[in-house]
């Protein structure tokens, strides 16, 4: 019998391959969600509502999708490459 | 001062230096080193022509005006971008399959290949990116004013109109040089890309110098700075939330949709994989490109005199404090913002304006003699570099009458919204199947009208073009159809405004339009490899096969593609198809390819219009649609077909094993049989010769003995005959070689007959009278049959009735009467009948269920009858569940 500590499942390669497809759909949502955030501040008067910290508030979320799309790339190149194989699409007729 | 003389020579040694750029590139590619021509890196920073010179200058002018709310411009973009594996995944996939060479190719060809949508499409790029071009010219003459204000009187550029003359010429004459070397428009320009990233590498390295210069230059480190920040007067968090939501949107849709973006996106892709290295990339570098931007605009309100042009913040704060060389540097940023921009766009609307409008009006010119006169591939080339010179005029016309006055930002965001109104016929085009050519066509002139309406002719200024009355009362004064306050709603930015109202009726347009129409099978055929094209593995034959010659084809490609091309291109199909020389045979397969050939060039709606003009107008078979336009019912059917095989299977499997019970009880009855048959030859046999020999030897014996044995030798000889009788009459009757005696009778008599000979064999054999129970009246029918033969049946029935039946006082019901399939004669005994196992069997020869009375029979009785009827026409089977055995005798109708 297989090892009790592992969750059974099989596939598991291809079950996580599909897991980085839906992160790279999800993230633009994600991104936009952080984006559009520093429209509830509107009518503060703190800091939290000057140009300043807005705008190292919205390059600290922009540096972190692009770091996370940095990640999700190498895997998401193989994903893509591995599906035009099953596919058989080369694209070249 | 940089003297404007220096300028000048540094601005033309910059041009010179890409031109040398490109030109190595070309030879490069050419002699076939690509290597880094092709790397993501040079794919990421060709896409950096979105940052234009509105980008370069613009974004510190649209800080310094309204703060962080240039960053929207740039946000669109990023998420589009690290949201790659949605949209431009797809696009890229669907733009390589089908080698689409532009936007409007892309929806032309997504639509049943309709010229008519590639035109508006067309039209649309034009008129949206003209007003764009000429801010790229005024950003240059600008920042060259900015230098020329401190020359000594006299230069050599006396005003700003001359030197966007210059600049409009140097860029059609570079754009025509590396813009038009091939005509295929789906090939990469290494030439111009490998430029273009140079200046991508130089616009980012002035702007992060100047960004430098003034964070560690001018104020003191990154707190100072940000202390500056909060002290400015943009300080304030000022953003409005429909423009951040409603800019974010629009610099996404424009990122996808505007022809330059598209051109290096999707066109000149070279590889798929390099899409996820750009997806972080392109997003960093324009990260990178706005990190400095409100930082440089604080300090240029801080530091330069009120009333400063603050789009030229990058140029004139260096100049300010005496950084000549950081000044040429962004002088340099800003040209090459504005020069890449200006080429890529003539490039990508050159194409479309040569593949839909100059290359289907030649093609209706030309028509009678298209194949056979006239250099298409010239004609091709010169009306892209026509149309380039023309979009460069136009954007220079555009630019010398609307007079440059608007600011830089104002001028991008209509041009932005106006090519955004492509993104619903783009989107619903590679997700939904549904979407029609009319839907599409519905939706973007919708979209377009409204667009020219509430922003693009307003943006004139009031009494432009739309007269102020206008513009305050709306058209006829009808007040809810003002430019600028659509419905009454008059609150909203204008922008924001147009950008609402445009793609909701555009969406809705499209969306309903493509709801109440009918795709026509083209459309259909394109809509499913277009949804589909990740699933899609082959591609499908749209092209039935013509009566075609290849050689009209060879001579029209030639003409398209060039002669050597055209000529691989045969020879690889030819060979594919295991023929010798250039002409392959014309299959659907082959005009497939040889029209995506061509439409990488001249784009798919006229190459799909030229090939039918050879070929004669044959498009789409139903089959061909039936077998790529629904997926889902192909599987099913196949589904259903595999279903039905394994249904056939089984019942075949199972025919098989009945047929081998069957053989197997056969192959032992057969054994018994022979056995049995030995049997039944060799005791007659025996006592035949046992008793020839006492009568051969014994010569004194009695006459009365010598009378039995002679008896019982003759009757064992008549035993003999019989059984040869019976097996030679069955070999007759089942090699269809019997003679009937075809003549007309009474059924009533030929049972009687056979009663009658069966109650005297009876009275023989029988031990027990059997009692035979008739309906004479219901007997009473005339036969046209062998009337001999069905009594041999009928007597043979009787008599086994005689021998098997096992009640105690036998019994026999012979019933007539008439069914579906015609007049039956039942024999039903009051015996217990014949056991289901057998019953398949009893009609098989040498089958016989006992050993019991074998009294003559040796089991050949039942099949006997069984070849007699089938001669005759009819049939016999054993009848179940009547009480005891019981067999059905079924006459034909007619003669047989």
């Amino acid at each position: 019998m297989s090892d009790p500590g592992l969750p059974l499942f099989l596939a598991r390669k291809s079950y996580r391959n599909r897991r980085v497809a839906d992160a790279a759909r999800v993230l633009p949502l994600a991104g936009l969600i952080f984006f559009m955030l520093p429209l509830l501040w509107t009518g503060r008067e703190n800091v939290g509502g000057s140009t300043g910290y807005a705008g190292l508030y919205l390059f600290a979320v922009w540096f972190v999708l692009i770091a996370v799309a940095f990640v999700l790339a190498p895997r998401l190149r193989r994903l893509n490459e591995q599906e035009a194989e099953d596919a058989g699409t080369d694209g070249s007729v | 001062m940089v003297p404007f003389n220096v300028l000048v020579i540094v601005c033309i040694g910059y041009v010179i230096l890409l031109f040398l750029v490109a030109f190595a590139a070309e030879q490069r590619a050419r002699i076939g080193r690509l290597g880094w021509l092709r790397s993501p890196m040079v794919y990421t920073l060709s896409l950096s022509i979105y940052c234009t010179a509105w980008t370069f200058y613009g974004a510190v002018g649209y800080a310094a005006r309204s703060g962080l709310e240039f960053v929207t411009i740039y946000l669109g973009p990023t998420l589009v971008m690290v949201g790659w594996w949605w949209v431009v995944r797809k696009l890229v996939r669907i733009g390589r399959a089908q080698r689409i060479t532009s936007i409007a190719d892309l929806i032309s060809s997504r639509y049943g290949k309709s010229n008519f949508l590639g035109v508006i499409v067309t039209l649309m790029a034009v008129v949206g990116t003209t007003p764009y071009i000429a801010l790229q010219l005024q950003s240059v003459t600008a920042s060259f004013a900015v230098f020329a204000a401190e020359r000594p009187v006299g230069g050599a550029f006396e005003d700003m109109n001359s030197t966007a003359v210059w600049v409009a010429a140097g860029l059609a004459l570079f754009t025509i040089l590396f813009g038009t070397r091939n005509l295929d428009a789906n090939e990469r320009h290494h030439g111009v890309v490998t430029a273009i990233a140079v200046e991508a590498i130089v616009k980012l390295i002035a702007l992060v110098s100047v960004g430098v210069f003034v964070v560690w230059g001018v104020a003191g480190g990154i707190g100072d700075t940000l202390g500056r920040i909060q002290a400015s007067p943009i300080a304030q968090w000022q953003v409005n939330g429909g423009r951040w939501v409603g800019l974010t949107f629009l610099s996404a849709a424009a990122f996808l949709t505007l022809p330059r973006m598209f051109q290096v996106l999707v066109v000149e892709n070279s590889d798929e994989r390099h899409l996820a290295t750009a997806s972080w990339a392109f997003p960093l570098y324009l990260f990178l490109m706005s990190l400095f931007v409100v930082p440089i605009a604080v300090m240029g309100l801080a530091e330069l005199p009120i009333g400063a042009n603050p789009d030229l913040f990058v140029l004139t704060l260096p100049l300010q404090f005496n950084r000549e060389g950081l000044a040429l540097l962004a002088f340099l940023g800003g040209f090459s913002s504005a020069t890449s921009m200006v080429i890529v766009a003539a490039i990508a609307l050159s194409t479309m304006v040569s593949n839909h409008i100059v290359m289907p009006i030649w093609l209706n010119v030309m028509r009678p003699g298209a194949s056979v006169s006239g250099d298409v591939r010239n004609v091709v080339i010169l009306s892209r570099r026509i149309s380039i010179a023309v979009i460069l005029a136009l954007g220079y016309l555009y630019f010398r009458f609307s007079g440059g006055g608007a600011a830089l930002a104002v001028i991008g965001l209509i041009s932005f919204t106006g090519v955004a109104q492509v993104l619903p016929a783009l989107l619903g085009g590679i997700f939904w199947r549904g979407a029609t050519r009319v839907g599409a066509a519905c939706g973007l002139i919708t979209g377009f009208v409204i667009w020219a309406y509430v922003l693009f002719l307003p943006s004139f200024g009031e009494g432009g073009v739309l007269s102020a009355d206008l513009m305050r009362n709306g058209p006829f004064g009808i007040w809810w159809l003002r430019p600028q306050a659509l419905f009454g709603f008059s609150g909203l930015d204008p922008v924001v405004h147009a950008v609402f109202w445009s793609m909701i009726l555009n969406s809705f347009g499209f969306f309903l339009g493509s709801l109440l129409s009918f795709p026509n099978p083209m459309e259909r055929l394109q809509g499913a490899q277009f949804v589909n094209v990740f699933q899609l593995s082959s591609s499908p034959r749209s092209w039935t096969r013509g009566t075609v010659e290849a050689e009209d084809l060879l001579i029209m490609a030639q003409r398209i593609i060039g002669a050597t091309q055209a000529q691989t291109l045969f020879q690889t199909a030819a060979q594919a198809q295991g023929k010798v020389g250039y002409l392959p045979d014309v299959t659907p397969q082959f005009i497939q390819v040889l029209e995506r050939e061509l439409s990488g060039s001249v784009g798919g709606a006229t190459a799909h219009a030229m090939i039918s003009q050879i070929i004669g107008g044959a498009s789409v078979s139903v089959q061909d649609l039936m077998a790529v336009a629904d997926e889902t019912a192909q599987m099913m059917e196949y589904s259903s077909q595999l279903e039905a095989k394994s249904g056939e299977l089984q019942r075949t499997a199972r025919k098989l094993r009945d047929a081998n019970e069957k053989l197997t009880e056969l192959s032992i009855q057969k054994d018994a049989f022979l056995s049995q048959i030995s049997h039944e030859l060799r005791t007659p046999m025996t006592s035949i010769r046992a008793f020839s020999e006492i009568l051969r030897d014994g010569s004194e014996m009695p006459q009365v003995d010598r009378r039995k044995y002679s008896g019982i030798i003759h009757d064992e000889a008549i035993r003999l005959t019989r059984l040869l009788d019976d097996l030679l009459d069955l070999s007759v009757l089942e090699n269809g070689q019997v003679q009937l005696n075809i003549q007309p009778g009474n059924l009533q008599d030929v049972i009687e007959r056979a009663v009658a000979s069966t109650v005297v064999g009876g009275a023989l054999g029988g031990p027990r009278p059997l009692q035979i129970r008739r309906d004479p009246p219901s007997e009473k029918r005339a036969l046209l049959t062998d009337t001999d033969r069905l009594a041999q049946v009928f007597i043979n029935l009787i008599a086994n009735v005689q021998k098997y039946c096992d009640a105690p006082q036998p019994a026999l019901d012979i019933k007539v009467q008439d069914t579906e399939a015609g007049m039956v004669v039942d024999f039903v005994d009051n015996g217990t009948g014949i056991p289901k196992k057998s019953q398949a069997l009893i009609f098989e020869k040498f089958s016989r269920l006992t050993d019991q009375a074998a009294a003559g029979g040796a089991g050949l009785g039942l099949a006997i009858c069984r070849e007699i009827m089938t001669n005759l026409g009819g049939s016999i089977t054993y009848l179940p569940g009547q009480g005891g055995a019981a067999f059905r005798v079924t006459l034909s109708e007619g003669p047989v």
